[in-house]
C-alpha cells in the first residue's frame, strides 16, 4: 500500500464571480522514501492539491470531494482535531516564501521547539536540543548563537533551510515542499536541494515537490505528475516524462525552458494563456492553446489512459498514439541534434 | 588596474560596430548614517564597486550574479536613476554621468527601461493607452491624434490587441502585462533598454513568449539590451555577450559561448554546475558544485579577492591579501576573469577544482 493514495481529489472555491474549479480529479500515490515532483504553470492547481491534503483551505469558501488516503486512513474526513495530530509531525510542509512563513516576532530556537513540544512531550530543554541538532544538520553556521536570533538576522536561504529543518523536527514520514527554491538564487537553490536528497537518504522520508521548474523536477523525483488547469495531463515515471513525453502540454513545457546544454534561435513558445478556472474550455483544457487541435478535442474531454506499451504512464490527450511517438521524437531529437 | 581596463577595452573593440555606451570604473555606495541630527556617515555600503565595460550597437549583454550583486544598481545608475558616487558613463560618446535632469533629457529618449514585476511596475489607476503614449507625451513626439495611432501600432508590434487601448491593467495577465512594459519602453524609439529581471515573475510558457518577441523587436528595430537576469539558461539564450557579477565588482566577462563552455572563474563554474538541467539521466550524474554559505556583506567585503571565502580553490596568503585583477584568461579575445587561479578546464568537479597544479603559477595557466 502507499503511503499516500490521492484519488479523484476536486477542490472547488466559491467566490463572488461564481465556483472555481482549482482542482478537479487529481490522483496519484506516493511511496515511501519516494519523491514525485508536481509541474505546473501557477494557477494550474498545484498547491491547492497539497493544501487540501494537508486541510489547510479556507473552510467557508472551499468544497472539496474523493479521498486522500494517508496510511489507511481518509484525511479528507478527518476530525480537525486528527489533522492538527497529522500536521507538522507525519506530515510535514515547507511553503514557498521562506521570507513570510516565520513569525518575525519570535526566535528561531523557540519556533523551532513549539513545533516539537506541539507534538511530542518532551521539556523545553530537550526541544532546544534538538532545535540546535537540525540546524547542524541543515548546515546552518554557528548554529548555537543563531538559535537565539531573529528570522530577519537570516538570509533567504537560510530562512529556507529553518524551515526545512522545522518541517524535519519531527522526522515526518512525508515532507510536501511547495516551490522551496523558486525564491532562491541558483546557487541556494543547489545547497537546498541537496539537503533535501541528503535528508531524505538519512531519514527515508517520502518527498512531494512542487514546483514550475523542470530542471529541478528531472533532478530528484521518481514519478512526475504534470497538470494543467486544475487537472493530471500527464503523469508517470521520470524518464517516461522526459524521454517519451505523450502530451502536446509537457512538450510546449520543455520546448519553451531555454537550456544551458541546447543551442536554439527561437524557443517553442505554447501561445495564449492558461485559462480562467471559473469557465473552463469544454472539451479537453489544454485545446484552445494545443497546435495539434482536432474537431474532437473541442467537444470530448480525454480521459487519463495509459499509454499502450506502458502502463505505468498515463497522458490524457485524443491524439493519436503514433502521432505522439513521432511528435516526441521529434522534439527530443532536435534538443539531442543541437546538445551534441 | 587601468592598464587591465585599457587591455579590455582593446579586445571588445574588435569585437562589433560602434559603442553605444562605455561605463567606467563605475561606483555606487549608500552611506549608512548614525544620529538624528548630527548625521554621521560610519560606513556605506558598496553595492558597485568599480564596473567596467562598454556595449556595441545591436549587442545583448548579458547580466548575472546572485541577489545582492549589485546588478540591478548598476543598471538605475546607468539609466541616471540613481547618481553614481564614482566613474563615468558615457553614451553614445557623451559622458552623461554629471548632468543635470534637464540636461539628461534628450538621453532619456534614448534608453529605456522594462522593470521586473509586471504587477507592480504599471500604474493601475491608469488606461493602458496612457502608459504607453506618456513618454511620447513627455517628448512632445505628436499631436494627439498621432500618439494615438503610434500607441495602437506599438500595441500590435508587442502581440496585443490595439482594441485594448482603452483597458486598465489589471484586466491583462502577467505576461500581457510585460507586453504592455515592453510597448512602453518602445514607444520613443529608444537605442538601448535595460532590461531588469524581465521575466524572473513569469511562467515558462509565457517566458518563452517573452524572450521571443525581445529577440525579435531587437532584429526588428535595432536595439541593444542591457539583460539583468538571475537565471542563466535565460542569460544564455538571450545574450551575445556575459558578465559575472559578485558583490559589486565584475568576476568574469565573456562571448556567452566561451563563458558557458569555458568558464575560467570559479565562481561562474559553480553558478554553471548550479543549474539543474531538464534531463532526468544528465542531471542526476552531474556533481554540483555546492558553494558554502552566503554572499559576504558589501559593507565590509573580504579582503583580497571579494570571493575566497567561499571558493574552492583558495590559497591562504594569496587570494586573501591580493586582489586579482579583471584580465584576459583562456583562447577567445574579450575572455577576462578576475582570479588568480583561473579554471584549466571545463567541466570539472569540485574535487577536481580542489586539485590545482599547486605549483603552477598564474601567469602560466592564463595560457
Amino acid at each position: 500500500m502507499a503511503l499516500l493514495e490521492v484519488n479523484d481529489l476536486k477542490t472547488y472555491f466559491r467566490t463572488d464571480d461564481g465556483v472555481v474549479r482549482a482542482v478537479d480529479g487529481v490522483s496519484f500515490a506516493v511511496d515511501k522514501g519516494q519523491t514525485l515532483g508536481i509541474v505546473g504553470e501557477s494557477g494550474s492547481g498545484k498547491s491547492v492539491t497539497c493544501l487540501t491534503i494537508m486541510g489547510l483551505n479556507p473552510k467557508r469558501t472551499a468544497m472539496s470531494s474523493g479521498t486522500a488516503m494517508w496510511k489507511g486512513e481518509n484525511l479528507l474526513t478527518a476530525s480537525p482535531r486528527r489533522l492538527r495530530e497529522i500536521r507538522g509531525s507525519e506530515i510535514a510542509m515547507i511553503f514557498q516564501d521562506p521570507m513570510t512563513s516565520l513569525n518575525p516576532v519570535h526566535k528561531i530556537g523557540d519556533q523551532l521547539a513549539e513545533a516539537m513540544r506541539l507534538h511530542e512531550d518532551v521539556s523545553k530543554k530537550q526541544a532546544r536540543a534538538r532545535a540546535l541538532e537540525l540546524l547542524k544538520a541543515v548546515g546552518i553556521p554557528r548554529p548555537e548563537r543563531r538559535l537565539d536570533d531573529y528570522p530577519h538576522q537570516f538570509s533567504g536561504g537560510m530562512r529556507q533551510r529553518v524551515m526545512i529543518a522545522m518541517a524535519l523536527i519531527n522526522n515526518p514520514d512525508l515532507l510536501i515542499a511547495d516551490e522551496p527554491t523558486t525564491a532562491l538564487d541558483v546557487t541556494t537553490q543547489a545547497q537546498i536541494l541537496t539537503l533535501i536528497e541528503k535528508l531524505q537518504e538519512e531519514f527515508g522520508s517520502a518527498v512531494i515537490m512542487i514546483t514550475h521548474d523542470l530542471g529541478v523536477v528531472a533532478e530528484i523525483a521518481d514519478d512526475v505528475v504534470v497538470m494543467y488547469a486544475a487537472e493530471v495531463a500527464e503523469k508517470g515515471g521520470v524518464e517516461q516524462i522526459f524521454k517519451k513525453p505523450h502530451h502536446p502540454y509537457t512538450w510546449g513545457l520543455m520546448g519553451s525552458l531555454p537550456r544551458l546544454d541546447v543551442d536554439v534561435e527561437r524557443l517553442v513558445q505554447i501561445q495564449g494563456q492558461p485559462p480562467s478556472m471559473l469557465r473552463p474550455p469544454a472539451g479537453c483544457r489544454f485545446h484552445p492553446r494545443c497546435p495539434y487541435v482536432m474537431p474532437i478535442c473541442k467537444e470530448v474531454d480525454p480521459e487519463l489512459a495509459p499509454v499502450s506499451d506502458d502502463p505505468g504512464h498515463l497522458q490524457s490527450c485524443h491524439l493519436d498514439e503514433e502521432t505522439k511517438n513521432r511528435e516526441a521524437a521529434k522534439l527530443l531529437a532536435g534538443m539531442m541534434a543541437e546538445a551534441s | 588596474m587601468a592598464a587591465s581596463q585599457q587591455a579590455i577595452r582593446q579586445t571588445q573593440l574588435e569585437l562589433k560596430g560602434d559603442e553605444l555606451l562605455v561605463v567606467e570604473d563605475l561606483q555606487k555606495y549608500f552611506p549608512i548614517t548614525r544620529g538624528i541630527i548630527f548625521q554621521k556617515e560610519v560606513a556605506s555600503v558598496k553595492a558597485v564597486d568599480g564596473v567596467s565595460f562598454a556595449l556595441h550597437e545591436g549587442e545583448t549583454l548579458g547580466v548575472v550574479g546572485e541577489s545582492g550583486c549589485g546588478k540591478s544598481t548598476m543598471a538605475r545608475c546607468i539609466m541616471k536613476l540613481l547618481e553614481p558616487t564614482g566613474g563615468s558613463v558615457k553614451f553614445r560618446g557623451h559622458d552623461i554621468t554629471r548632468l543635470s535632469r534637464a540636461e539628461m533629457r534628450p538621453f532619456r529618449r534614448e534608453m529605456m527601461m522594462i522593470f521586473q514585476d509586471p504587477y507592480a511596475s504599471l500604474n493601475p489607476r491608469k488606461r493602458v493607452g496612457f502608459i504607453v503614449a506618456e513618454a511620447l507625451q513627455v517628448h512632445k513626439l505628436g499631436s494627439d491624434a498621432e500618439i494615438r495611432r503610434r500607441v495602437q501600432e506599438l500595441l500590435e508590434v508587442v502581440g496585443l490587441n490595439p482594441e485594448h487601448y482603452n483597458r486598465f491593467p489589471h484586466e491583462f495577465s502577467g505576461g500581457q502585462r510585460q507586453r504592455i512594459g515592453v510597448a512602453r519602453a518602445l514607444a520613443v524609439n529608444p537605442k538601448l533598454i535595460v532590461c531588469d529581471e524581465p521575466v524572473s515573475a513569469l511562467d515558462v510558457s509565457v517566458q518563452a513568449q517573452i524572450l521571443n518577441l525581445l529577440k525579435d523587436l531587437q532584429r526588428d528595430f535595432g536595439l541593444t539590451y542591457i539583460f539583468i537576469a538571475h537565471d542563466l539558461n535565460v542569460v544564455r539564450h538571450i545574450s551575445d555577450r556575459v558578465m559575472v557579477m559578485y558583490l559589486g565588482q565584475v568576476s568574469e566577462t565573456a562571448s556567452r559561448n566561451d563563458l558557458y563552455l569555458e568558464p575560467k572563474h570559479p565562481y561562474t563554474g559553480a553558478l554553471l554546475s548550479a543549474v539543474p538541467v531538464p534531463d532526468p539521466t544528465v542531471g542526476r550524474h552531474r556533481k554540483r558544485i555546492v558553494l558554502e554559505g552566503d554572499v559576504p556583506s558589501p559593507i565590509n567585503p573580504p579582503s583580497g579577492c571579494r570571493f575566497h571565502p567561499r571558493c574552492p580553490r583558495f590559497v591562504e596568503g594569496h587570494c586573501d591579501v591580493e586582489e586579482p585583477a579583471l584580465i584576459h584568461r583562456g583562447g577567445a579575445s574579450g575572455h577576462t576573469a578576475k582570479c588568480h587561479y583561473p579554471l584549466e578546464r571545463w567541466p570539472m568537479t569540485e574535487e577536481e577544482i580542489r586539485h590545482r597544479g599547486t605549483a603552477t603559477t598564474p601567469a602560466a595557466e592564463s595560457l
